[in-house]
């Protein structure tokens, strides 16, 4: 009888841990438009959030330390566009912080948007977060300076043209640290799912992880139409105090976005 | 080379040659259509002063040299016409304040065109009327274009807004399906109980 009571509290444990919903954090910004052609409006409203894109939830996000855009080989800053808007993702009994900028294209080009947030504290992973996003808006058929580096602590430079992605397409990018490959580096893919219409049938389903090979390079194939982001998670070479007073450990995500349409 | 020659010359009669035509004209036809396409040519404009600035290019970011320029007004009227220099611009001085329709004429049929809208040039004060009604004129039109903007943002946001509960609504009727954790959670409680139950039950007796 003894030994079936040990079975069956080891067989609990085990369907705890799977049945808990593993939530990866992931920087966001989602611009309005990816391709801005001449017909089309001049103005890009971009959403600033941190979110679990799967789940579509959010988490509360301060102003962030940088926001700003790479355009004609400078980068230049645009934090004082960002303001303070709220929202909730399907399932959120409140509201939460996110920011919004409206920027109007005036030049063709590739203009690389990036955030630097201030850092997040985890108590579930005893560690800060600081998730480096980007994402490409290309306006008026102008098809240059989208592998540019911005200069962050940490970024996925792409290797495929970010925009103008069909479903299906393999998008290819080099995580970088300092400006240095990360061999092996563990990247995290997730699907933005904003109205939470996509159920994933298990916890692996939610985040896709893939690992970069020896010189830093990734690929993965998207699925469906829609935005999908990817964070490269390094553990930063600096720590943080936090609020007990102890040096904390500081996640580095290097953050992604890009769109896929369906071919029709 | 030569004995690649030959050996056509020499082949041709064998095969048929209706099929042979086909051929060669499907390929002549790749070979004509795929730049147009891989090589779209693009060309932009802007004004500053009363100067319009235009800047023709490939995506690639290659410029059109020596591309012709030509400039239209709403009823269609040419303007003007240009060539591009070997940086893809070409300048013009503001012909008159309407909607400019600048069309590109590249080599090998490539075309492209942009047009520059009347209220684009409304901040633009020309020669004729830079006296200070024409700037009221220019700062008030300026204005309503960013009122409407601010309204089409406003009616955005309120729709969303309202819409809100009922893409809520949808998305929870899409979701009513029991996931794969909700079922394993299940189980995971019912074997917890049992395990509990078990472990008095155990104790007791032992």
């Amino acid at each position: 009888m003894r030994k079936i009571s040990i079975v069956v509290t080891v067989m609990v444990c085990f369907f705890w841990w799977s049945g808990a919903k593993v939530c990866a954090h992931f920087g966001m910004i989602i611009p309005s438009d990816d391709i801005i052609t001449q017909e089309e409006s001049k103005t890009v409203t971009l959403d600033v959030k941190f979110c679990h894109p799967m789940e579509g939830h959010y988490m509360e996000m301060e102003k962030p330390v940088k926001f700003g855009v790479r355009f004609g080989g400078k980068n230049v800053d645009l934090l004082n566009l960002l303001k303070a808007k709220k929202g909730r993702g399907p399932g959120q009994k409140k509201d939460f912080t996110y920011w919004q900028a409206t920027y109007k294209i005036k030049r063709p080009g590739d203009y690389i948007f990036y955030v630097e947030p201030r850092p997040y504290w985890e108590p579930a992973e005893d560690c800060f977060i600081i998730h480096y996003t980007k994402v490409c808006v290309n306006a008026l058929g102008l098809e240059q300076e989208w592998d540019e580096e911005i200069g962050l602590e940490t970024e996925i430079v792409p290797l495929t043209r970010p925009y103008g992605l069909w479903t299906g397409n393999l998008f290819t990018g080099i995580v970088k640290v300092k400006g240095k490959p990360v061999p092996y580096a563990e990247i995290e893919v997730e699907y933005y799912n904003k109205d939470g219409r996509i159920r994933p049938p298990s916890a692996p389903y939610i985040t896709q992880v893939i690992k970069a090979d020896k010189n830093g390079v990734f690929s993965y194939a998207m699925p469906k139409a829609g935005w999908w982001g990817f964070a490269a998670l390094n553990q930063a070479s600096w720590t943080i105090k936090g609020s007990d007073g102890k040096e904390k450990p500081v996640e580095i995500g290097a953050v992604f976005w890009v769109r896929t349409r369906d071919i029709e | 080379m030569k004995r690649n020659n030959f050996t056509l010359k020499r082949k041709v009669p064998d095969l048929c040659k209706p099929v042979t035509g086909l051929v060669i004209l499907s390929l002549l036809l790749t070979v004509t259509f795929l730049p147009v396409f891989a090589h779209k040519v693009n060309i932009f404009a802007y004004v500053e002063g009363d100067t319009v600035y235009t800047e023709s290019y490939f995506p690639d970011g290659k410029k059109v040299k020596g591309g012709i320029v030509e400039v239209y007004d709403s009823q269609n009227n040419k303007l003007l016409e240009g060539k591009t220099d070997k940086d893809g611009q070409f300048n013009f001085k503001l012909p008159k304040k309407d909607d400019l329709r600048i069309v590109l004429i590249a080599t090998m049929g490539h075309k492209a065109s942009y047009t520059l809208s009347k209220d684009e040039l409304s901040d633009v004060p020309l020669t004729v009327n830079s006296n200070r009604s024409g700037y009221e004129e220019s700062e008030t039109s300026q204005a309503t274009q960013v009122d409407l903007d601010q309204i089409k943002t406003l009616i955005d946001n309120s729709l969303d807004e309202k819409l809100k509960p009922i893409m809520r609504e949808l998305a929870k009727m899409q979701q009513k399906r029991i996931s794969f954790t909700e079922i394993i959670g299940g189980i995971g409680y019912i074997f917890g109980i049992t395990g509990i139950i078990l472990y008095f039950a155990n104790k007791k007796r032992g």
